[in-house]
């Protein structure tokens, strides 16, 4: 919205200089954007409104709020009646009156049609953006910017009969004067003659009934259309117009007739025409009440922190133009018409906040009451994930949480992709499922500029379920890539392999304690490489995945290393309880194995853990080793140390060789394991 | 007598003079050890006649003092003297890097988000979150935003065909916590939060930092004194700021909050206001007992001020090194 100050100051002349009165507005919920320079010379204040300010609309509407700001007088400008002069009349119909319970109007005729608009009028149009088209549309305008009353012009010839405001009808068809064919629904609000709608009410008129330059006669309209009968409609209908922005956020239900008065004026002055008389419909129940507010002293201190005097805060209220009546615990406030934003009690708390100013309430702080606050040792905060991994040489992202089904779907395992309904694009269309394709498009990002080592994670919310019963969960991701460490003098060049990645996964789990409930399977996943997979398990609660990429999504490139976890649930962790540390000595025999190709590590530790009597303390993986000659077979060597410890004796060699016969025998009998001499 | 005096100087400038620990330990042993010479010299004194005896013995342990103490410490000189000499010849090139792995970085929204949380929970705040996908009640209605209000389509809001919507503020998070908890109650909710628009200024993903206080007796002057400081500690430094009156739904009165800026402009970094009351009513909170304020700020918009960056597109780039410009 644009209002010419030189206009404005025919309202309201606050006698400051332009950037005082921008900076006043501002200050007071009437944000000035920008002060530029018009066509006249006289400087343009570019307002940002918000949706509450309706009755800002307009200059006269600026001019109120100035007004109440400086304490400077409102001009008077009553708009003089212009008497009947022929008796030519169009009714206007009330037929939905909830949406439409004020239409007023008139007639003219006579017009000189090939009168110029003039030159203050396009003027100031221009100043306000508003092209000069026609004489008769350009006076609408004009007492919109002036006023805030939206009007419209008919072409008097191109009407059958009277008018009348009503809902579309099924089917019916209207094409707008921009051109646009509307296809109208039955909650579009129409204007129409006898035969057929001849506007969008509200928000654009009709291409059969325009004036144009061969106009003589026109049937003016000033209506007061209801917000909710016009809100969402231009919006929809993608027509959103000066009109349609001032209706759906309300205009005042009386100014009317006087904004038909005005376009007579200005109508006569430059084309001159004979009026006839001005048809005012009301469906007086119908119309928006202000009805009286109270505003509560107490209550005016106890929201903003400070108490004003009663007379000041009176003085504020009767400048904004409210009836105020003095009561004894405060004030009985009555809105003018046109303020559509004041509902209730904090309503006009704001109004007397922003008129006194928010720089003059103190600054005070709160004193309530100490609470500790909550800290828990039952979950791991993420922000200490991001710590450990960040400290392990990762890059944490942030992706958006949708993004393009292709590259998407390898990474779930089936479920209905959950779209968004009016998506940004293609690219940005389901909601992700995993955060992996993600880091993957980052870790591609890095590669084409030249970095090709990759660290990277994010924390993030996924989606799982379907479209009509979504879960989120909150997980952790990595990708590796490129070295295991950057190019360095002192450590041999080594791909990143999953066993990097695992190791860190493991780090990841060792915030949950020392408790190791994971257990990590062999398993296939639509996006890992088949056999470099796996399943990471918390009980029999699936919480991520560790793998290699699968080749075919890898792009030809080195495929990296990919890890998930569900964090909530990987990380739910108790409180520690110590156990007693042992002042025995601990005694290590290591056991040199063959094992038969289809036996997996994991199987061997799993089954000497679940056999381990109360004397072993750990087992340890120290070497394996695959070498078909020395072997003579595929089958693997394997060392494992065993490590034995009593809490209350110095083991004798003969207890520790029955522990590891047992062990032994177990590993032989259960997988056919040898113990190489 | 005067013999054994010349003859201990004697000895302890040989002692002294000893090259290697080796001719050391034979001079030791020709000294003290079972047949040396002082040895034989105690063991003689047994021959002597008795009022001689105290004299001399005292002459003879003191000589073998001196020879132990100057053996003791020629034999510490000698051991520094090769352990110099092995050190330096094991120098190293200590000019060369270190092995490893180097930190990587925190992203400067996780970072930014920290920050704030840190120095809000500090004020007796405590951080709340809740769902990305919302429903109308709580991302809208609730929140003083019936069906049709204009302040809906000002959203952009991102729908699922089900109606649901991805939440366009952190907001429903203080209804929620509300409905929860009841009053008193201190938040701060972070999180995601999602706009139909993607500019340089505006990405379709980004991040909010809100808070709400209810309580007997919270105010607007409360509110200033809260965000002021706050973003006094944000900067870390002195600044000035001003309160305008602005319009919010869910707020009344209403404020957005600038910052006097480099240029000595004016910067908007957030907004905030007193709870209005209808949307502590749906909240379950009685406005007639408990006041409330809010305020919530975009998390990139602040660290685009703090960090210099000037396109918030930056952050969901994930450039490693723009990422690696951030201290882990």
């Amino acid at each position: 919205m644009k209002i010419d100050t030189a206009w404005l100051r025919e309202w309201c002349d606050p006698r400051v200089g332009d950037e005082a009165l921008a900076h006043q507005l501002t200050m007071a919920g009437v944000e000035v954007d920008d002060l530029v320079s018009g066509p006249d010379g006289s400087a343009v204040l570019e307002l940002a409104l918000t949706p509450n300010r309706a009755d800002c609309f307009s200059v006269r509407g600026v001019a109120r709020e100035v007004s109440a700001l400086f304490s400077a007088p409102l001009s008077a400008r009553d708009t003089a009646e212009t008497p009947a002069a022929i008796d030519v009349r169009r009714e206007l119909g009330l037929v939905a009156p909830e949406a439409c319970p004020r239409f007023a109007g008139r007639v003219i005729e006579g017009l000189d049609h090939g009168a110029e608009t003039p030159e203050f009028i396009k003027e100031r149009l221009a100043a306000a953006g508003e092209r000069p088209q026609h004489l008769l549309v350009d006076v609408t305008n004009y007492v919109m910017l002036e006023m805030g009353q939206p009007m419209h012009a008919y072409d008097l010839e191109r009407l059958n009969g009277d008018l009348c405001a009503r809902w579309a009808k099924p089917g019916e068809s209207l094409t707008l004067l921009d051109g646009t064919e509307l296809k109208l629904e039955s909650d579009v609000l129409v204007i129409a003659d006898e035969k057929q709608a001849v506007a969008a009410a509200g928000i654009m008129g009709g291409l059969a009934s325009a004036v144009d330059d061969q106009t003589t006669g026109v049937v003016l309209e000033s209506a007061f259309f209801a917000p909710g009968a016009i809100a969402g409609r231009a919006r929809r209908l993608g027509l959103q117009t000066e009109a349609s922005l001032r209706f759906e956020r309300g205009v005042d239900p009386s100014g009317q007739v006087e904004a038909i008065e005005r376009a007579t004026e200005l109508i006569i002055a430059a084309g001159g025409g004979k009026p006839g008389p001005v048809i005012d419909s009301v469906s007086a129940k119908h119309l928006p009440e202000r009805g009286a507010i109270d505003l509560r002293r107490g209550r005016l201190s106890a929201l903003l922190g400070v108490a004003l005097p009663d007379g000041d805060v009176s003085a504020m209220l009767r400048r904004l133009t409210m009836a105020v009546e003095e009561t004894e615990a405060g004030w009985r406030v009555t809105p003018p018409s046109f303020r559509f934003d004041l509902a209730e009690e904090a309503d006009l708390v704001e109004e007397i906040a922003r008129v006194h100013g928010y720089e003059n309430i103190p600054e005070t702080p709160a004193n309530w009451s100490a609470h500790p606050s909550a800290s828990t040792e039952r979950q791991v905060d993420p922000d200490r994930v991001r710590a450990l991994l960040v400290d392990r040489g990762y890059h944490e992202c942030l992706n958006y949480s949708f993004l393009d089904e292709e590259s998407h779907k390898p990474f779930h395992s089936g479920g209905q992709e959950i779209e968004l309904a009016n998506p940004l694009s293609g690219e940005l269309s389901v909601l992700r499922r995993s955060l992996w394709p993600g880091l993957l498009r980052n870790y591609r990002t890095n590669r084409d500029r030249g970095t090709t080592d990759a660290r990277l994670f994010e924390i993030g919310v996924c989606f799982s379920g379907t479209p009509d019963a979504i879960r989120e969960e909150t997980w952790l991701a990595g990708l590796l890539a490129g070295g295991a460490m950057p190019e360095q003098w002192g450590a041999r060049r080594r791909d990143a392999d999953f066993f990097d990645a695992r190791g860190d996964v493991e780090s990841i789990l060792a915030l949950d304690g020392p408790d190791r409930e994971f257990d990590f399977r062999a398993a296939g996943h639509p996006g890992l490489r088949p056999g470099r997979s796996v399943r990471v398990l918390r009980g029999e609660d699936e919480v991520g995945w560790v793998g290699e990429l699968h080749p075919e999504l890898a792009d030809g490139g080195p495929a990296p290393q990919l890890f998930a976890l569900r964090l909530d649930a990987a990380l739910d962790t108790d409180e520690a309880r110590v156990t007693e540390v042992s002042r025995f000595p601990a005694v290590r025999r290591d056991l040199s194995l063959v094992a038969p190709p289809s036996v997996q590590v994991g199987d061997l530790l799993g089954a000497i853990r679940s056999q381990a009597g109360e004397l072993m303390r750990e087992v340890i993986v120290f070497d394996v080793y695959e070498d078909r000659k020395s072997l003579n077979s595929d089958a693997r060597s394997v060392g494992l140390g065993l490590i034995f410890q009593s809490i209350s004796r110095t083991l004798t060699d003969t207890e520790v060789d029955r522990a590891v016969a047992d062990a032994v025998s177990l590993l032989v009998e259960k997988f056919g394991v040898s113990v190489r001499q | 007598m005067g013999d054994l005096q010349d003859r201990a100087r004697e000895v302890l400038a040989e002692i002294e003079s000893a090259a290697s620990p080796e001719a050391l330990e034979a001079l030791r042993v020709r000294l003290l050890g079972r047949k040396g010479e002082i040895t034989a010299q105690l063991k003689a004194l047994g021959s002597l006649p008795a009022e001689e005896r105290p004299a001399a013995g005292k002459a003879v342990n003191e000589a073998r003092n001196a020879i132990s103490a100057a053996i003791a410490a020629r034999k510490q000189a000698l051991s520094k003297r090769r352990l110099d000499e092995e050190l330096s010849g094991g120098g190293i090139d200590v000019t060369l890097p270190g092995r490893g792995i180097p930190p990587g970085a925190r992203h400067p929204v996780t970072r930014t988000i920290r920050r704030m949380r840190d120095i809000l929970t500090g004020a007796g705040f405590s951080a709340r979150s809740g769902p990305e996908v919302e429903d109308e009640f709580h991302n809208f209605t609730a929140l003083n935003m019936p069906e049709s209000h204009p302040a809906r389509a000002m959203h952009d809001t991102f729908y699922l065909p089900s109606g649901m919507l991805l939440r366009t503020h952190t907001s429903p998070v203080q209804i929620r916590s509300m409905l929860a908890e009841g009053a008193p109650l201190k938040i701060i909710s972070l999180g995601r939060v999602f706009r139909r628009d993607s500019d340089q200024t505006h990405t379709p993903v980004f991040h909010q930092v809100e808070g709400l206080a209810v309580d007997e007796g919270v105010s607007l002057a409360n509110l200033k004194s809260l965000l002021h400081e706050f973003a006094e500690r944000f900067f870390e430094r002195k600044v000035e700021v001003r309160f305008r009156a602005s319009y919010f739904p869910f707020t009344e009165p209403s404020a957005e909050m600038d910052v006097r800026w480099g240029d000595g402009g004016w910067l908007e970094i957030l907004g905030c206001g007193m709870v209005h009351p209808e949307v502590l009513r749906h909240g379950g909170v009685d406005p007639e007992r408990y006041t409330g304020y809010a305020f919530g700020m975009g998390v990139e918009r602040m660290a685009m001020l703090r960090y210099g960056v000037t396109d918030i597109r930056r952050f969901f780039e994930n450039d490693v090194r723009f990422l690696g410009q951030f201290a882990p």
